[in-house]
């Protein structure tokens, strides 16, 4: 009914969940902070499209994934037309976040690697992969919760997995970490 | 099958998604193909890393930022969203005109639009709702007036709330129960209307600390059996309005103690008769849940110190008197555990300074002798110093 302050309940209520699903998504809170603003943003404006039959949070939840995938694609763009630094590298593959924002908590390089390994993969890639590995979502959820199809989710998944192995074989082999 | 048919499947033989034929043509493989095997154990050893990959929380003061950064942002969309509409027809009378918009027509309408909007965006809004009060017979239905909220003074981490006299003028004296059932004190078994804080019978001094768990037995006669029901009780919003049916026990003796106004959750009711208490406007509902969640966060924090900033971020946004009498009492109850375990000159100094300033709100909910004696002990660690 347009009462904002009633939404607002809303926000306190499903903070929290969503935006550490989008957290890991884009790795970094600053992102996830921007993120999460749009998604509750964009769910009050859709609220009229919001079937009440059907559960609530996972229609939440599809907005917030797929603005976080829009948010990391609108961000690589920017990215690609940014100049080189002025040390004359181009750091556009360069995703590394903040230490601060970022730990393992066991103190693993590998996981650590694993981090920037997921950040060097394109974002629609990354999104179906951490809805698969991390959330548990089958191919069939992903396709609905990013309205792409099966195929297209199945896809993205086996390059995302193939892009992690060929990043992180080249350290694997330099520690000789056998699995 | 050969490696190269294999690998691209792999993926999907982890996730179990593949026909049990095709699985078990690759578990085949897999056994006679070590590196096949080793690409296996890799993508399980990523995999299962994924959980190890943590991020530091954000804090306490971040959620309470971010519904009111969105509702502000929302907010301010739907004041602007006419603007939006005007500079759109303006566009488009100007072109069926034939009118070339450009660069003259673009600084009218951006005049204005600049002179008609004034975007406010506030972070704190206070709250005022009227609403009509109505009586029924079998359920007491409370509708409140819920009082312009007194203006909050902005508080540091660290220094006690100061309570200015106007507001502790406007604390409850009166309790009126909105119930559709008498609560009764389980020893006695007698109709209760009224009843004090700290009346052990029903509440205990621990009783405005959290959501409290009365026992409601709703007697019909001697002969039937009394259906023994668990309710919630929860206070209220400070109300100038008392349905009629409750009479104030005092509004102008000081003498007695401060009461508090408390309705009944019968929404977790196993068997209830009647249509109990109807629900509370949202803005009701909404100060009460802000209370419950710093309760739980409170709960959650193994810190003294950071349960002490919680209770004084709570204070320092919350403007309903009710609910600031029992963040007042949360954050007494924690400052003197602080000064229990450490027994330094700081932290002593600090409760008893807040005890001071909080007195009367203090005395009505722990009694005279509870307060007197927590304000002797802070005394004695500051003498012994």
């Amino acid at each position: 009914k347009g009462d904002s302050r009633a939404f607002e309940w809303i926000i306190r209520k499903y903070q929290k969940r969503i935006y550490f699903t989008i957290l890991q998504l884009v790795m970094n809170h600053d992102d996830a902070d921007d993120v999460l603003q749009e998604t509750f943003i964009k769910a009050y404006t859709k609220l009229d499209t919001y079937n009440n039959i059907y559960p609530f949070y996972p229609w939440l939840y599809r907005i917030a994934v797929n603005t976080s995938l829009n948010h990391q694609k609108k961000k690589a763009r920017l990215r690609a037309l940014s100049i080189d630094d002025l040390d004359g590298n181009n750091h556009n593959g360069d995703l590394a976040e903040s230490p601060s924002q970022l730990f393992d908590t066991e103190g693993n390089e590998l996981v650590e690697k694993l981090k920037d390994a997921l950040q060097q993969i394109p974002p629609e890639q990354r999104m179906v992969f951490i809805l698969r590995v991390n959330d548990g979502l089958s191919y069939q959820e992903i396709s609905q919760t990013m309205e792409i199809s099966i195929g297209t989710v199945m896809s993205r998944l086996s390059r995302a997995r193939d892009k992690l192995r060929t990043l992180l074989n080249g350290y694997l082999e330099t520690k000789d970490i056998k699995v | 099958m050969e490696c190269l048919e294999i690998r691209p499947r792999l993926g999907f033989y982890l996730d179990q998604s593949l026909p049990s034929d095709e699985v078990n043509e690759i578990r085949e493989h897999l056994n006679t193909c070590p590196a096949c095997l080793t690409v296996v154990e890799q993508m399980e050893r990523f995999e299962s890393l994924l959980g190890s990959i943590a991020f530091a929380e954000p804090s306490y003061d971040y959620w309470l930022e971010v519904p009111r950064k969105i509702i502000a942002r929302i907010d301010f969309k739907r004041r602007n969203s006419w603007v939006s509409s005007l500079t759109g027809s303006i566009r488009e009378l100007a072109s069926l005109k034939g009118v070339q918009f450009g660069f003259i027509g673009a600084v009218a309408t951006a005049a204005i639009v600049l002179f008609l909007v004034k975007p406010k965006i506030s972070g704190n809004d206070s709250v005022s709702i009227q609403v009509s009060s109505t009586t029924r017979t079998e359920s007491t239905q409370v509708t409140l007036m819920t009082p312009e909220a007194p203006p909050v003074p902005a508080l540091e981490s660290g220094t006690p709330t100061p309570i200015n006299k106007e507001l502790e003028g406007q604390l409850p004296k009166t309790v009126a129960i909105a119930v559709d059932r008498p609560i009764l004190k389980s020893k006695s078994m007698a109709p209760v209307d009224n009843y004090e804080a700290d009346d052990p019978g029903i509440l205990g001094n621990t009783s405005l600390f959290s959501l409290n768990t009365v026992q409601v037995k709703h007697l019909r006669s001697q002969d039937e059996k009394s259906r023994v029901q668990t309710q919630q009780i929860y206070p209220i919003p400070f109300t100038e309005n008392v349905p009629p049916k409750y009479k104030p026990v005092s509004t102008n003796d000081d003498d007695k103690p401060i009461l508090r106004t408390f309705a009944l959750d019968t929404r977790n009711v196993r068997s209830t008769k009647g249509s109990g208490v109807p629900e509370l406007p949202n803005t009701v509902t909404n100060i009460r849940s802000n209370f419950l969640e710093t309760l739980r966060i409170v709960r959650e924090s193994s810190s003294l110190g950071e349960k002490k900033n919680i209770w004084l971020s709570y204070l320092g946004r919350e403007s309903d008197v009710t609910y600031r009498m029992l963040g007042i009492y949360n954050l007494a109850f924690v400052l003197t555990k602080i000064a229990e375990d450490s027994k330094g000159l700081d932290e002593a100094n600090e409760a008893h300074k807040f005890y001071l300033a909080h007195e009367k709100a203090l005395r009505s909910q722990m009694g005279d002798k509870g307060f007197d004696d927590k304000l002797a002990f802070f005394q004695s660690i500051i003498e012994m110093q």
